[in-house]
C-alpha cells in the first residue's frame, strides 16, 4: 500500500504533464488549475489505494480524466460534439491516408515549418472533445490503447476508432489551414477501386 | 526504392501507414514492428509517411506542452497540508 506521505514527492513531477492536457481539454487557464488541483487532491486522499510499483503516471491522468468528464465538461461553452457515428471510408484520405501524413511531402514540410505552437494547439482544441481526448492521451501524452481505454472506460476499439478519427479531423484542419495561406494546393483524392468507368 | 507507392497500389499504402499507428501507439509488439520497418522501406511514400507521423506527433507534444504556474503549485501544496487524512473516502475518485 502507497503511503500518503510519498504522495507529493512522487506525483509533484507530473504536474506539467496534467497541466497541459488540462488547458487543450478545459481551453481556459483558470478551468485548468481547477481541475488540476482537483486531480492532486483526489490522488492525495486516494494515494493509499494506489498500488505501488503501478503506473503512478496514468493512475493521476485517469483521474484527470474522471474529473475533467465527471464535472468540468458541464462548464464549458461549447456542447459536447459526438460524430463518433459519423461514416468515413479510406478514400477519404487525400493521398496516402495516413492520418498525419497525407499531404505530400514536399507541402507537408512546408507546413510543418509554419506551424506554430499556438495553431497546434487551436486545432487540437477545435476537435470533438472524444476524438479531443484520445488525441491528447495517445499523441501528445504518450499513453497506450490500452491504458486510455482504462482512463475513459470504453473498450480499445472505440479508442481506436476515435483517434483514427481525430487525426483525420487534424489534418483535414492543417490541410485547410495549409491551402488558405498557400502553403499547399489542393490534391486530387483517390478514386475507390471500380469507378474508372462510372 | 520505389518513388510511387506499395506495389503501386496507394491502398497498400493506406494499410501500411494506419499498420505503422498502431506500432507508434504502441499496439503491435517490437517483433512486428521491425517487420513492417523492413517493409515499408521499399516504398518512398510510406518513408516519408512514417517519418511526418513522428514529426507531427513531436511537434504536437511540444506545441502542447505548458509549464504549470508556480502559483498552482504552492495552492495544490498548501491545500494538500490542509487536508485530514483521518477524514478520507478512498472510493471517492
Amino acid at each position: 500500500m502507497a503511503n500518503q506521505e510519498d504522495f507529493a514527492q512522487q506525483a509533484m513531477e507530473y504536474m506539467d504533464q496534467l497541466y497541459s492536457t488540462a488547458m487543450r481539454m478545459t481551453r481556459n487557464k483558470a478551468d485548468a488549475e481547477d481541475l488540476v488541483q482537483e486531480t492532486y487532491l483526489k490522488g492525495y486522499r486516494g494515494f493509499a489505494g494506489f498500488t505501488e510499483g503501478t503506473n503512478l503516471r496514468a493512475w493521476l491522468f485517469r483521474i484527470l480524466t474522471n474529473t475533467y468528464i465527471n464535472g468540468y465538461r458541464k462548464k464549458q461553452r461549447r456542447p459536447v460534439e459526438t460524430d463518433i457515428a459519423e461514416v468515413e471510408d479510406m478514400y477519404g484520405y487525400r493521398r496516402l491516408g495516413g492520418e498525419y501524413a497525407a499531404i505530400g511531402q514536399s507541402a507537408e514540410e512546408t507546413l510543418m515549418e509554419h506551424l506554430t505552437d499556438s495553431r497546434i494547439r487551436d486545432v487540437i482544441e477545435d476537435l470533438p472533445e472524444q476524438y479531443r481526448m484520445a488525441v491528447l492521451l495517445a499523441d501528445v501524452e504518450g499513453f497506450a490503447y490500452k491504458e486510455i481505454a482504462k482512463m475513459l472506460d470504453v473498450p480499445i476499439g472505440t479508442i481506436m476508432s476515435r483517434l483514427h478519427r481525430g487525426r483525420k479531423r487534424l489534418q483535414d484542419q492543417l490541410q485547410e489551414y495549409g491551402r488558405q495561406h498557400g502553403l499547399v494546393d489542393d490534391v486530387r483524392e483517390p478514386q475507390p477501386v471500380g469507378s474508372e468507368n462510372s | 526504392m520505389n518513388s510511387d507507392s506499395c506495389n503501386s497500389d496507394p491502398r497498400s499504402c493506406v494499410l501500411a501507414i494506419q499498420a505503422v499507428n498502431s506500432a507508434l501507439d504502441g499496439f503491435v509488439p517490437a517483433v512486428q514492428l521491425a517487420q513492417l520497418r523492413g517493409g515499408i522501406n521499399d516504398c518512398l511514400p510510406c518513408v516519408q509517411a512514417f517519418d511526418m507521423q513522428i514529426q507531427f506527433r513531436v511537434a504536437m507534444a511540444q506545441g502542447c506542452h505548458e509549464a504549470a504556474p508556480e502559483s498552482l503549485k504552492i495552492r495544490i501544496s498548501e491545500a494538500m497540508q490542509r487536508i485530514d487524512l483521518s477524514q478520507i473516502d478512498v472510493t471517492d475518485l
